[in-house]
């Protein structure tokens, strides 16, 4: 039997009126331009089942968000790497404590190999070292690379990114293509035209807001 | 000081009597919702699973804010409750002749009454302000929002740990309290003069003057208001506000004082009702 998608909306109406088709199964890519922020909240809400979609469903790993129980549903959100567009840090943890607060909640890995991946990741995205400060001592790019350091960090099923920094593209692509390759999917929201349009991005699918509905794109580059 | 919606105009709330009941009848809505909040940090508490490691950091960092962190004002509190209270009584009680009863009577309400009550006050200042700031920021910021998405609970992350926390503070600080006040009110009367006993039987005297259930009272009542304090304090940072002209930060931090304090003479007298 054929593994079910890490993340399907089958035909998903959300509640501010967008409609979802998508499927992504394992190793894949999905670049999409959900047309506006409050578009792109809905989406990822969605796909974390914080919402549940008006009609249609949204599953991942073949498990419907709207049957899950809270614990298990938790557990499997804990499975989602996510890059927030704000950042979304807790003020009065560091910036190494916040990136390791869901692998230390969700698993049991020594913290000194969560640590040690969060080094290296950090070093992948070009910082110097994992920042340990306060997240209102870091400078916005750095804050930015750590939160995809966040995103990344563990075995994530799905990686969601809202609106990565455009200038973190290069190294954001050649993570993309590591963690592709362990089979790990990633969902790549984006509201620059020109980014979606971008060759060098080895999207499995394009997908935009046309009409109410977001799925892929007939003109996909 | 509470939820309900200021009238838009004085003739609207004379004349609308419907309107007035209505608005009266949710203004105690906050009660409910922290009495269920309450039963599920008792329920979630028990659980084994609740304290994974980043919980129980935040049980040990909230531990530092509301327990440590209030130390010296808790004893510098004691002290001066102390003075005031028993050197006081006792200078008072040499000038009169009444001795025993009243001595006695001083004691009790100095240990089962405002250690308590003192100590509530300090908590309810410095760490139940500190969750509805913290909290509420945080909710506004989306920041509980980016938790959920990760499937982190904020209730078990936050609202479990922090009230289990600001309990086990409250009643450690309640202890330091009832040992210090005592003690700095005996000592300065012995220093000047103004007693004729001797220390140890002043203090004999105290000790059997709180009785049994004095001892069950301290623990009942420091856990407990620690306990409404911090569950009421979350309830006040993570509700939606039912009135959106009081949902800024000062004016949650006005509510989640109001709302503490209420609390915290409600389960304080009722407590010393029940166990006398």
């Amino acid at each position: 039997m054929a593994n079910p998608p890490v993340i399907e909306f089958d035909g998903a109406a959300l509640e501010n009126g967008i409609t979802v088709d998508l499927a992504l199964h394992a190793g894949e890519l999905a670049l999409i331009d959900p047309g506006d922020e409050s578009h792109e909240r809905a989406v990822v809400d969605a796909a974390c089942g914080l919402t549940i979609p008006v009609r249609g469903a949204v599953r991942m790993l073949g498990r419907d968000w709207r049957r899950l129980p809270p614990d298990l549903a938790n557990a499997l959100r804990g499975r989602i790497g996510h890059g927030f567009r704000p950042g979304a840090w807790i003020s009065y943890l560091s910036v190494l404590d916040n990136i390791m607060l869901a692998q230390l909640h969700h698993t049991t890995q020594p913290e000194a190999d969560i640590r040690n991946e969060a080094v290296r990741l950090s070093m992948a995205f070009g910082l110097p070292g994992v920042p340990t400060g306060l997240p209102a001592d870091c400078g916005p790019g750095d804050l930015a690379r750590a939160d995809l350091v966040r995103a990344f960090i563990g075995s994530p099923a799905l990686v969601i990114l809202e609106g990565p920094p455009g200038d973190l593209t290069g190294a954001l692509v050649n993570r993309i293509r590591t963690v592709r390759d362990r089979g790990t999917s990633v969902v790549w929201l984006t509201l620059a035209p020109e980014l979606w349009h971008d060759q060098a991005i080895p999207a499995s699918q394009r997908c935009r807001l046309h009409g109410g509905v977001i799925a892929a794109a007939k003109d996909r580059p | 000081m509470t939820d309900t919606p200021a009238p838009a105009t004085g003739t609207a709330q004379a004349g609308d009597g419907t309107g007035s009941r209505t608005a009266r009848a949710w203004r105690h809505g906050w009660v409910v919702e922290t009495a269920a909040v309450g039963a599920a940090v008792l329920i979630h508490m028990v659980r084994p699973v609740t304290w994974r490691r980043s919980v129980r950091r935040e049980f040990v960092h909230f531990m530092g804010i509301a327990g440590v962190d209030i130390v010296p004002t808790v004893v510098i509190a004691a002290i001066l409750a102390g003075l005031g209270l028993l050197f006081q009584g006792l200078w008072w009680l040499e000038q009169v002749g009444q001795g025993q009863p009243v001595r006695n009577i001083i004691h009790t309400v100095l240990v089962r009454e405002v250690a308590p009550l003192a100590v509530g006050l300090l908590s309810i200042g410095h760490s139940g302000l500190i969750i509805v700031s913290e909290l509420s920021r945080m909710r506004a910021d989306g920041r509980l929002r980016a938790l959920d998405s990760q499937g982190i609970d904020p209730f078990v992350l936050f609202v479990v740990p922090r009230v289990v926390a600001l309990s086990v503070s409250l009643f450690c600080l309640t202890m330091l309290f009832a040992a210090i006040a005592p003690a700095a009110g005996l000592l300065t009367a012995l220093v000047l003069g103004v007693t004729n006993l001797s220390f140890s039987a002043i203090l004999l005297s105290i000790l059997g003057t709180i009785g049994t259930q004095g001892y069950a009272v301290l623990p009942l009542k420091s856990l407990g208001i620690g306990f409404a304090i911090g569950t009421v304090c979350c309830v006040t940072a993570m509700a939606e506000p039912s009135n959106p002209n009081r949902s800024g930060d000062d004016a949650r931090l006005a509510v989640g004082f109001f709302r503490s304090l209420f609390l915290m003479f409600l389960f304080s007298g009722t407590i010393s009702v029940l166990v006398r």
